[in-house]
């Protein structure tokens, strides 16, 4: 069903063309260097630099839902849409500037490139408990969450061009595991980079065309003003729903696709430099999706204006209606960018659970592999996670949204406090590690499934406070690691 | 009309702001 007229406009076409053969030179460009070994497969040797670093980590913490979801819900809601981005910048802004730092130091120090290498390394866990505690629930929402991207890419295509659903995820899945396979963290990492500035552009450029041909912001302003006494009010909101939107941000600590792009940085000193461009990135992406919505409302006045009556179809019809053919295919592709680049990060990272954490760590423990053999299992890995989360994408559609609906807040309940306590606090212990992960995935699960408690609060806002209490209760009452105060001072920078 | 100012120019505004100091203040983010 092409309801957006891509395929109709030769100069849209192009501009998506032109983005697929970014994405696959960049794959055929990094293939040599992440054939080296596990740790440039996985981690791109730590040799990521700054501005890489900060575009790949906040392009591959925003999905789709960041264009047509924020975009969708400053249509319907207003101005009090504004707190579903202040969360996560803020949270994300600490994380590169703090704990990320902290993380990057010590698992330089220890050579960890995975986040239960780092969970092991923290607590000096020899039996795997932790290890094997952290990789199950991160390859099960990881895969997932692939699944869900390309099922959302193979939407966007039908949307776009004459293609079927299935056909559309075949297309996505084909271009996120070409570049993935052959490039690894390089690739994602590169191509993140490129996704974030064709983001940034479409975010960017449809609302101010959009405005100006309006007649400016001061008459949008005066516009919304009619639509309801709340529609410009951040406040026209719950104490709970502001308090769900602000929690989102307690998903970016406990996400690994994100965490292991603080890990890839060259120098971890630059990660200040790095919060500041990741922050300007986040903050004009944000403002620049909700400025999308105010403007679609100001235009089309009512969602019943839009096609299939979805506000969440504010930013394709936006960009079909306002811009020139050439930079709608660019708003379309930023669209393919959103998900892609978050698909890909979760992609390897799920594939490194595998690889890493269950084969190398666990099943092939005290083995010496060589490293060309570890990269090609890895490669192989990652096809296979692929074929499976495209198998889930065409048949599992249910099962995939229960998953998703509790990847993002679940992990980041399960392993944010956790990874934070651990960063910053020495009396953290393993059992409280442990305690922590298995108090905020229950949490997660149960607090939504009681219909009365998820409608007061969101779910991972109550999952992550019981999941750091969970930790700091059970490690008061548990032995710390030996070396814990020598690892915080890794974590300071004080190295060995 | 201030709340609508501050939420949508001025908390993007304070943010930048907010990175641009601490990143500034190397030192005291270890």
């Amino acid at each position: 069903m092409n309801v957006l007229g891509v395929q109709t406009s030769p100069w849209a076409l192009a501009a998506f063309l032109l983005y697929v053969i970014m994405m696959v030179a960049v794959g055929l460009i990094t293939t040599h260097f992440s054939s080296r070994g596990i740790g440039e497969f996985f981690l791109g040797g730590r040799k990521m630099k700054s501005f890489v670093v900060a575009l790949s980590a906040v392009t591959s913490g925003r999905s789709a839902w960041l264009l047509i979801g924020v975009s969708g819900m400053a249509f319907a809601r207003g101005v009090s849409a504004v707190w579903s981005v202040v969360g996560y910048v803020l949270v994300e802004l600490f994380m590169f500037i703090s704990a990320g730092k902290r993380l990057r130091y010590f698992t330089g120090q220890k050579g960890d490139i995975t986040i239960p290498d780092y969970m092991e390394s923290r607590f000096d866990d020899h039996r795997h408990l932790l290890r094997l505690v952290s990789l199950i629930p991160i390859l099960i929402f990881m895969t997932a969450y692939v699944s869900a991207q390309f099922s959302a890419g193979g939407k966007s295509l039908s949307a776009s061009f004459n293609v079927t659903h299935q056909q559309g995820i075949l297309i996505t899945a084909g271009i996120v595991i070409f570049y993935t396979v052959l490039g690894g963290f390089l690739a994602v990492c590169l191509t993140d980079m490129l996704q974030g500035i064709f983001m940034i552009f479409a975010l960017m450029i449809l609302p101010i065309i959009a405005i100006a041909q309006f007649g400016g912001l001061g008459k949008l302003l005066c516009s919304l003003k009619d639509i309801s006494p709340g529609y410009l009010d951040p406040l026209a909101l719950s104490v709970g729903a502001l308090i769900g939107f602000l929690g989102i941000g307690f998903g970016s600590p406990g996400n690994p696709h994100i965490l292991n792009k603080y890990m890839s940085i060259e120098n971890p000193e630059k990660l200040n430099q790095t919060g500041l461009i990741g922050t300007v990135w986040n903050v004009l992406m944000g403002w620049g999706s909700i400025f999308i919505g105010l403007a679609g409302r100001a235009i089309y006045q009512s969602a019943a204006n839009l096609p299939n009556q979805d506000p969440e179809n504010v930013y394709p019809l936006l960009g079909s209606q306002h811009l020139h053919p050439f930079l709608f295919g660019l708003t379309i592709a930023a669209i393919f960018a959103a998900i892609m680049s978050t698909a890909s990060s979760q992609l390897l990272v799920a594939s490194s659970a595998v690889v890493r954490d269950a084969y190398q760590k666990i099943l092939a423990a005290g083995r010496q592999i060589p490293e060309k053999r570890l990269v090609w299992c890895s490669r192989l890995v990652t096809l296979l996670v692929s074929v499976i989360a495209i198998f889930l994408a065409a048949y599992g559609d249910k099962l995939i949204f229960y998953l998703v609906l509790f990847a993002w807040g679940g992990l980041g309940a399960a392993f944010g406090p956790a990874i934070l306590l651990s960063l910053y606090w020495k009396r953290t212990t393993r059992e409280g590690a442990i305690a922590g992960i298995l108090v905020g995935s229950v949490t997660e699960v149960v607090w939504y499934l009681i219909p009365s408690l998820r409608a007061a609060i969101a779910e991972y806002v109550p999952a992550f406070i019981l999941s750091f209490i969970a930790v700091v209760v059970v490690s008061h009452f548990t032995r710390p690691p030996e070396r814990a105060e020598e690892y915080l001072r890794y974590m300071n920078g004080q190295l060995e | 009309m201030f709340a609508t100012i501050f939420a949508l120019f001025i908390l993007p505004a304070a943010i930048i702001l907010l990175a641009f100091i601490l990143t500034l203040n190397k030192g005291g983010s270890k």
